[in-house]
């Protein structure tokens, strides 16, 4: 069924000089592709207030070695070459030849060391940002920023999760915070099933649905706890919201070009649909990449997998930019920890919390650096090492939260939000 | 191990320790010396008249990791490496002058080269696509050609050095004219490419071509999953008369991994070796024809590379050393943090009296 157009969310929101700029190449020649275009302080005073996140999370750990910190010609470093970056000095590994030339656009830390050697438990705590243990469940990256921001003024779902495989609302990533502020997860960036009507239903019987809808929910949380209610009932909100903006899941609508830029791949086809997702509104998009623990032929995987990063990420860099948003938009490029050094006898390399990369840019974030930096055969960090409690300070800080301040309410329970050791990277910061 | 009847007995004559690990092997002409193409950019090369083989001369100059060694003379050999360049040295001499050396003979990771049987020309191809003839006495270089979207891991050359074989990430199995790069005839063998969580997994790593150039035999394993990179080895078989794959052999386990080396023995008995996941893979004569291996050892895990000296009566399989794997910083008694070596294990053949 044909979806009805609307405008992507940047077309409401560019900076003011490129608004300027679009007006002025506007004259003659029309308004119609600007939607309407509001004036350059309205745009500015929406954007203010509108903070996003996009999470790339490469699930498995991929190999700091042949990605952001090569070492190329050393006892560990592998077979692959490095490469310069627009950075001088700064080299990336060669399978990332598009993201070396916009490393002035985004910064890494090459000092990440961290806890946890295994999957199960070492996922949970970098996505939690390893605070200290106060006998709670913390909410993972996703569910807290949904609860410290809340949605935009979108009204979208603030927590969307795109990952190969099933999605559904995944309450568990919420902790303490309670099920509402759980992940909504779109399997294979496919929208939830029957998400458009049926074409029979008329905007006044589906108004009416919804509404006879509200009031049973409301009936039925009376007398029960709300954290159980309010989630139940925010499913149905957030359904209802997508209802409204279901064109963004029609693939058949991207140029061909974007598609081709992107990647035709599942990693290029999730970031496209989040950078979809982020034009519209939504305040976290976390995309996830399955596969990256590659105990065997590490090398050859890394040669298929790391240049689908390289174009899917690039081109959401150059799109973010183009449009303005990457003044607004937090890029986090990360994992839950790296890979060995050593290569194993199955030419792969094992888990290795102990010096790995990651790679952030955007909103709040000084582009062009390089935090910290590791031995020359990689196998420790340099000087002084980074935990996660530290980027998620940075990261928060980044998004306007003092970090150092804002608490959690667990009840009558106040839970700082990052690891109360641990201070933000200043480097890090604009 | 499982043994049944066959025409070759295994034996374990010795176990050589060695220093780093390897991707290749290869025994001059004369058996007297065998290459090691490694990790650290050395190639090694082990004096094999000695009792106890060791280390004559190790050779620096490659960069990244060595990938693949041949000799073209008793004297002489060249080998790839994983940034494109292309060496060959007098490698029997301390010294190991430089005969010829292309530093960017291809663009990144030379994964195949192939010498032709009489030892005239030699042939690379890797993660570029293309495809290079060089002329092995001088270097100089002769035809190239590109495949489009190819990411090659094995070559052959066909027994009369008119045909090239290759075989790419996709299972593709073309064979090429050498003189002008007219490709002749292409399969794609099914099965042999996994595309599993946005990773392309090769399963065709060795092509060897028969004597009697009637047929071509392909080595590696069915992909079946990434992470531990599982995979089943197979050995396929195409007669050129039919045009038609046929397969010879699948290894039992999935943990076995890929045939990373194949060669022929003088009876006609196949050995291969099989990378494995982490501390498994195989060892395996096979006879053609047979339903399954006469032997296959399970003790000489991750093999990546297989030499048999020229009078047939040893093969040395590179393995693993022990702990070689392990999360987070695994440490020697020594406290160090230490890479792992190939040791080069030397197994006896001896062909058994029927009677």
């Amino acid at each position: 069924m044909p979806l009805p157009e609307r405008c992507p969310r940047w077309e409401h929101a560019c900076s003011r000089r490129k608004m300027l700029g679009m007006l002025g190449g506007a004259v003659g020649v029309g308004m119609g592709g600007l939607c309407g275009a509001m004036p350059p302080a309205v745009a500015d005073e929406l954007r203010a207030n509108e903070r996003q996140v996009l999470l790339v999370w490469l699930d498995g750990g991929m190999s700091q070695l042949e990605s952001w910190d090569p070492k190329p010609g050393t006892l560990f470093g592998g077979p692959f070459r490095s490469i310069p970056s627009r950075l001088p000095g700064v080299h990336l590994s060669e399978l990332m030849p598009q993201l070396a030339q916009r490393m002035d656009r985004f910064s890494l830390v090459r000092n990440m060391q961290t806890e946890d050697k295994n999957h199960s438990s070492g996922v949970p705590k970098i996505l939690r940002g390893h605070p200290k243990d106060r006998g709670v469940t913390y909410p993972y990256m996703g569910s807290a920023i949904s609860n410290l921001l809340g949605a935009t003024a979108s009204g979208l779902p603030p927590y969307v999760w795109i990952k190969p495989g099933s999605g559904g609302f995944i309450s568990q990533h919420a902790g303490f915070l309670g099920a509402k502020y759980g992940a909504l997860a779109v399997g294979d960036g496919r929208p939830p099933d029957n998400l458009v009507p049926p074409e029979e239903l008329t905007p006044e019987d589906n108004a009416a649905r919804q509404d006879l809808r509200r009031r049973l929910n409301a009936r039925f949380a009376q007398g029960r706890r709300p954290a159980a209610t309010e989630a139940h009932a925010q499913v149905f909100d957030v359904a209802e919201k997508l209802v409204e903006h279901a064109e963004l899941f029609d693939e058949s609508r991207l140029p061909e070009a974007d598609r081709q830029r992107y990647g035709t791949h599942d990693l290029g086809r999730h970031m496209l649909l989040a950078r979809r997702l982020l034009e519209a509104g939504v305040r976290f998009v976390q995309v996830t990449s399955y596969g990256w623990d590659t105990h065997g032929d590490n090398f050859n995987a890394h040669a298929s997998r790391v240049p689908k990063v390289d174009q899917s990420l690039a081109a959401i860099l150059d799109d973010l930019a183009s449009s303005g948003l990457d003044e607004h938009v937090l890029v986090i490029v990360m994992a839950e920890f790296g890979r060995t050094p050593r290569v194993n006898g199955a030419v792969g390399r094992d888990h290795w919390p102990n010096a790995w990369s990651l790679a952030t840019a955007g909103c709040g974030i000084r582009p062009g650096v390089v935090v910290g930096g590791t031995t020359d055969d990689g196998t420790d960090v340099a000087e002084t090492p980074h935990d996660i409690g530290a980027l998620f300070h940075t990261w928060y800080q980044a998004l306007g939260i003092d970090s150092l301040s804002a608490e959690y309410h667990n009840g009558a329970q106040p839970l700082p939000i990052a690891h109360d050791d641990m201070r933000p990277v200043a480097d890090l910061l604009a | 191990m499982n043994d049944t009847a066959g025409p070759l007995a295994v034996e374990k004559l010795a176990v050589l320790e060695a220093a780093c690990q390897t991707v290749a092997l290869a025994f001059s002409p004369d058996g007297r010396w065998l290459a090691s193409a490694d990790y650290d950019g050395h190639v090694r090369v082990w004096d094999f008249v000695l009792d106890t083989p060791e280390v004559a001369h190790t050779l620096p100059g490659w960069r990244g990791w060595v990938t693949q060694v041949a000799w073209i003379d008793d004297q002489s050999l060249v080998a790839s490496d994983s940034w494109g360049g292309l060496q060959c040295r007098i490698a029997t001499q301390p010294e190991a002058p430089v005969v010829w050396q292309h530093a960017e003979a291809h663009d990144g990771w030379i994964r195949a080269l192939a010498l032709s049987a009489d030892r005239q020309r030699l042939a690379t191809a890797g993660r570029d696509g293309r495809l290079r003839v060089w002329d092995a006495s001088d270097g100089q270089p002769g035809k190239s050609w590109e495949q489009a979207g190819a990411d090659h891991y094995a070559l052959a050359w066909s027994p009369d050095g008119e045909v090239l074989h290759s075989a790419d990430l996709l299972g593709r199995i073309a064979s090429w004219r050498a003189a002008d790069g007219h490709r002749l005839t292409e399969l794609t063998l099914e099965g042999m490419h996994l595309y599993d969580r946005i990773q392309d997994v090769a399963g065709v790593r060795v092509l060897v071509a028969d004597d009697d150039g009637q047929r071509l035999w392909i080595a590696g394993g069915q992909p079946i999953r990434t992470g531990n990179n599982l995979a089943k080895p197979t050995l396929d078989c195409v007669s050129w008369e039919t045009g038609e794959a046929q397969r010879e052999l699948t290894l039992d386990g999935e943990n076995s991994g890929f045939i990373q080396g194949l060669i022929q023995h003088p009876s006609g008995v196949w050995m291969g070796a099989s990378s494995g996941s982490p501390n498994n893979g195989r060892f395996f004569l096979h006879r053609p024809g047979d339903a399954e291996p006469f032997h296959v050892a399970t003790d000489l895990s991750n093999a990546q590379a297989l030499a048999m000296h020229p009078d047939g009566g040893r093969v040395v399989v590179a393995g693993i050393n022990r702990g070689n794997q392990g999360n987070g910083a695994v440490r020697g008694t020594d406290g160090e943090y230490k890479a792992n070596s190939s040791p080069l294990n030397l197994l006896g053949l001896s062909e058994v009296d029927p009677g």
